[in-house]
């Protein structure tokens, strides 16, 4: 069973080695150092920031990655987000993650709209955005600049009436995001 | 007929051969049946059955012949 805990500053270890792995952080804007210090001063800014929230993904108690709520605007009602799954044993379940957060996202905090940005390449993900009712938008081209060369970004959104009208079979996705 | 349907989805979902799609097929036994794979293979199984499989079935279906198992649970017959 799937739930979310609010990340702490004992997860931070764990939740950096995710970061730096390989697999995670191809996809990701930047690479960063595998550096306590500055993964907790992340931590800190962060835990003063209510514009962004970030949760341990557990798969049955168990921490299998980080999910997030990001540049959450409370007078536009909408949020970006992200997440990855940092135990490759688990990633079977990866695409069955979305959609807990997109009920929380539209019928606990009352958004109206999510949207992503997905480096090209990511083609998994652009796919699942497109399974759960997303928009492909657009494209940002040549977007972010990374291992020497520039990346395209493609940009997705989801609304409220979407999610709520035209993807019930993923309501009963539900579960606690404590804030 | 849903043998045959769910054969299909896993076929042009994995890119694959309809022959290589036999009970012995398992998640990464092949290349083309990865992670991501598996996210989209579920995907089009849930849009072609209109089903939501739950989490702990999406983890159990590691096989062609689980998937069939599994999917006997949401009402599909074979």
């Amino acid at each position: 069973m799937l739930s979310f805990k609010k990340l702490e500053e004992s997860d931070l270890e764990l939740v950096l080695e995710w970061r730096t792995s390989e697999h995670v952080t191809k996809f990701m804007y930047t690479d960063i150092e595998k550096n306590m210090e500055n993964q907790r001063k992340w931590f800190n800014r962060i835990s003063q920031d209510d514009s962004q929230f970030y949760w341990i993904i557990q798969y049955n108690q168990h921490p299998i990655g980080l999910i997030s709520l990001n540049q959450i605007d409370r007078v536009n009602k909408k949020a970006t987000f992200g997440y990855y799954l940092g135990d490759l044993n688990y990633s079977i379940i990866a695409g069955r993650i979305h959609p807990y957060l997109y009920n929380f996202a539209f019928f606990e905090l009352g958004l109206n709209k999510l949207y992503a940005e997905v480096m090209e390449g990511n083609e998994g993900m652009m796919k699942m955005h497109l399974h759960y009712g997303f928009t492909h938008v657009g494209t940002f081209k040549e977007h972010i600049f990374k291992y020497g060369k520039y990346h395209d970004v493609e940009y997705f959104e989801l609304l409220s009436s979407t999610w709520k009208n035209h993807c019930v079979k993923f309501h009963k996705c539900k579960a606690k995001f404590p804030i | 007929m849903n043998e045959q349907k769910l054969r299909k989805i896993f076929a042009e979902t994995l890119g694959i051969d309809e022959s290589q799609v036999t009970d012995e097929l398992t998640y990464n036994s092949i290349p083309e049946w990865d992670s991501v794979a598996h996210m989209a293979l579920v995907a089009e199984i849930d849009d072609q059955f209109d089903t939501m499989l739950d989490t702990d079935d999406v983890l159990d279906m590691s096989s062609f012949a689980k998937a069939k198992e599994i999917l006997a649970k949401y009402g599909v017959e074979f």
